[in-house]
């Protein structure tokens, strides 16, 4: 009698339970989306801008999945290179359309660029970093051509207008639209238009109809949620089709569940530790020395970042063209004493990094007292040059080396008021030999030759550069076994749902 | 006090002070604002331009007057992590918060106050132990821990209530905002389906806020009735054979009244500030986690506006406790 008043008592509760599981044409991703600022492609700095805005805007050139160190054309068909290298000439597709089911065409294509460098805010920087200037972009019967300065790498020019800053608008579409429109709607010819966004709690995207090959999925939802643990019960529960935040310690339990999967994704993204060399103490070669021979890099990326990062001791990403091969050298501990500070994001992984390195260190006599902070103070810090050691994160503007071996070799002036804040200035690392390398790299036509200077430049790197690049990121992604199709390439904007299918 | 003029008072007063020592806090917090906005790799015009346009090239004093004139015009900012006006964020999160918080009040009050007077009627005996047992739990269990067990055990183990969030992932962009309290909202629109998951998603992060008020309250009624059981006029009251249950509730709970709704208004004030913990499990969008968003991204307009939000809530709730307090308690009048 009991037992049946309690068994009343639970049925009673059970109208509360979720009751539906996801739609099929629907796709829901749990994420963390506290980056998502704005998604005009004239404003997006962080990750999580790009990755939707990859969803919702096309640019001349692309990628084929896998093929990441070879642009193709996206909405360009053809293109031509003219003038030993300055000028560039593509022929548009015509069958691309907005989402407002106009078809593309030259001037949206000026007129998006033209806006980016108008509004000069960080993508800006990616576009001028081949010298484009509104002056230098025309139209010649239908088609883009853009006249360079001087001549570039065709392989820089290419990756430069794959990226985020290069996305195509449609500028019919905001003609009437008020100022800051665009960092909240979309109006692109991308898979998917923008349905819906509240910040920092969902993302809908909703299929573009008049897109060449529309998406499979109607719906692409992008939930907030913060927390693993709670991403890893949504996911197991089927009110999630994948999750993208779960740590090591929540991924190992997944095996138990047969419907779930797990997939690992390289990512161009670099863990590295800096030395500021504007310290008196850290200025010395051998307080560089001695940091750099102590870490014992493969073993501490094992052990703190586990699946999720590989060892990578040069400054060009893994997949890139003129990655260097060789891995971090042996640890030959040489006696150091100083006392120093590591400044660092007090989350997982770059904590843990940070527990490792100090414990390294610890060992050739150099004691390290942990920072711990926010990113945000972290990087104030970095940028302020206040810190002894730093542990940051790193990923390229674009899929091409200059993306990073300019910003890390690059220090025209080492003031304390320079504009240019890059990560060799951060450190006080003034190298000629370096820059030129890096000024010759961008400018070799040959990809054979291009790549051996990318390769000497980062064994100067590992010689005298203030940095010990740790590892590369890998993305670990657990979701629904059966599901298909995610495209999840080394750069946010190689993020893409469009061909997702769920079992 | 001396009626509405002088609480009115009181209030500005008291949210001019929160606001400059808000302010000013964030002023010599170790963040840059401007890379929260525009990122690490803008050009350095950009920076210039946008720490211009943020007012952060003046002198700080200025700056904070600017600000004043700004909130006496009700117009708080944009928020930079959203890209929106501070008013309208307030107004998103705000309502999710609130759902959550009365709910979870009415929980602790229909639960706690009960317990308390069971724990005094019986002191001593085993509804005393129980109620003892819940305000230990309540005091000492983590909110976060037991949020995460509350998940485990009735969403992803029995399947009893819905999972984070306001609402099955599919069912939000189907029901229109109105009030963005999502019950009503889905009363308003006769969207049923939407009304079920809406409860089904509010009864575990409610139950979890809810039983932290109810160790409060529970605690606080044992205390109070104990207290006055204890006093001649209950005992006269006996004595002239008053059925026990009128004793209780009139000649011990009446009294004990004043310092229960002073606890109410309390806990319902920490409540309405959004608990941060549980809105991080539950993946609640409620104001305690935009207010630690903006905090961690240096976001003043947001901070500000927020904070000043929680502050007015609270004098506003200790006005109307005061009030009920002086009514109830002809002591303090």
């Amino acid at each position: 009698m009991r037992a049946a008043r309690w068994a009343l008592i639970l049925l009673g509760l059970t109208p509360f339970a979720a009751q539906a599981t996801v739609p099929r044409d629907t796709l829901v991703v749990a994420t963390q989306l506290d980056d998502l600022i704005s998604l005009d492609p004239a404003e997006i700095f962080e990750i999580g801008g790009a990755e939707v805005a990859a969803n919702l805007y096309r640019r001349l050139i692309g990628f084929e999945p896998g093929l990441w160190d070879r642009p193709v054309g996206d909405l360009a068909q053809i293109w031509q290179v003219e003038r030993e290298g300055r000028r560039y000439v593509f022929v548009l597709r015509t069958d691309a359309r907005f989402a407002s089911g106009r078809t593309v065409n030259a001037e949206d294509v000026v007129g998006s660029w033209r806006r980016v460098l108008a509004k000069d805010k960080a993508p800006a920087a990616v576009l001028r970093s081949i010298g484009l200037s509104p002056e230098r972009l025309s139209i010649a019967q239908g088609q883009v051509a853009i006249d360079l300065p001087e001549a570039l790498a065709p392989g820089l020019v290419l990756a430069v207008l794959a990226s985020t800053a290069a996305s195509v608008i449609d500028l019919q579409a905001i003609a009437d639209k008020p100022e800051g429109w665009l960092g909240r709607n979309s109006a692109g010819a991308g898979a998917f238009e923008l349905a819906h966004w509240s910040p920092q709690e969902r993302v809908t995207l909703r299929r573009n109809p008049h897109h060449p090959q529309p998406a499979t999925m109607a719906r692409i939802v992008l939930r907030h949620v913060a927390e693993p643990t709670t991403q890893r019960l949504m996911l197991q529960r089927g009110d999630v089709d994948l999750a993208r935040n779960l740590g090591p310690d929540l991924m190992a339990g997944l095996g138990r569940f047969p419907d779930l999967a797990v997939a690992a994704y390289p990512k161009a993204a670099l863990y590295y530790l800096a030395v500021n060399r504007r310290r008196p103490t850290l200025a010395e070669d051998g307080a560089l020395a001695a940091i750099k021979s102590a870490l014992d890099v493969p073993a501490l990326v094992a052990a703190t970042l586990g699946a999720r990062g590989r060892p990578h001791a040069g400054i060009v990403p893994a997949g890139f063209l003129g990655a260097a091969e060789e891995g971090h050298a042996a640890p030959k501990p040489a006696p150091w004493p100083a006392g120093l500070t590591l400044d660092v994001r007090a989350a997982p992984p770059t904590l843990d990094l940070a527990e490792a390195i100090q414990a390294q260190l610890a060992k050739a006599g150099i004691a390290v007292a942990i920072q711990p902070g926010d990113s945000k103070t972290v990087l104030t810090r970095y940028r302020a040059r206040r810190h002894d050691l730093v542990i940051a994160r790193w990923a390229p503007d674009f899929a091409d080396p200059h993306a990073n071996a300019e910003p890390f070799s690059r220090n025209p002036d080492n003031g304390d008021a320079a504009g240019e804040r890059t990560p060799a200035w951060r450190n006080g690392w003034v190298d000629a030999e370096a820059m030129a390398l890096v000024e010759q790299a961008v400018r070799e036509f040959d990809s054979e030759r291009r790549a051996a200077l990318y390769r000497r430049l980062q064994a100067i790197h590992r010689q005298r550069g203030p940095f010990v690049i740790l590892a590369q990121e890998v993305e670990i992604v657990a979701m629904r076994r059966g599901l298909a199709g995610l495209v999840n390439g080394p750069l946010p904007e190689m993020l893409r749902f469009e061909s997702v299918t769920k079992p | 006090m001396k009626g509405w003029p002088a609480h009115l008072a009181a209030l500005a007063l008291t949210a001019l002070g929160l606001l400059a020592a808000t302010f000013f806090i964030g002023r010599v917090v170790p963040i840059d604002p401007v890379l929260a906005a525009i990122g690490e790799r803008a050009p350095p015009e950009a920076y210039r331009t946008m720490r211009e346009a943020f007012g952060l090239d003046r002198p700080v004093f200025e700056q904070f007057l600017r600000y004043l004139w700004q909130v006496l015009r009700l117009d708080f900012g944009d928020s930079i992590l959203t890209a929106r006006p501070v008013a309208r964020d307030l107004l998103r999160v705000f309502p999710a918060t609130f759902e959550l918080a009365t709910v979870a009040m009415l929980l602790g009050i229909g639960f706690g106050l009960p317990l308390g007077v069971a724990a005094a009627f019986w002191h001593g005996r085993w509804p005393d132990a129980l109620a003892r047992g819940v305000a230990l739990l309540g005091y000492s269990v983590p909110v976060f821990w037991l949020g995460l067990m509350g998940l485990l055990v009735f969403y992803a183990g029995l399947g009893w209530t819905g999972g984070p969030g306001r609402l099955a992932i599919w069912l939000e962009d189907d029901l229109p905002r109105v009030t963005g309290l999502m019950t009503v909202d889905a009363v308003l629109a006769g969207h049923w389906a939407a009304l079920a998951s809406a409860l089904g998603h509010l009864v575990l992060p409610a139950s979890v806020l809810g039983l932290f008020s109810a160790a409060a309250i529970a605690r606080m009624t044992r205390a109070a009735l104990i207290e006055q059981l204890a006093q001649d006029h209950v005992t006269a009251a006996r004595a002239r054979g008053i059925p026990e249950w009128r004793v209780v509730l009139r000649h011990g709970l009446r009294p004990a009244a004043a310092p229960l709704v002073n606890t109410v208004a309390l806990s319902y004030g920490h409540l309405l500030e959004g608990s941060v913990l549980t809105e991080i499990v539950f993946a609640w969008p409620g104001l305690g986690l935009y207010l630690t968003q903006a905090l961690l991204s240096a976001d003043m307009n947001a901070v500000l506006g927020a904070t000043l939000l929680v502050g007015v809530l609270f004098i506003g709730l200790n006005a109307l406790s005061d009030h009920l307090v002086r009514r109830l308690d002809a002591r303090s009048r």
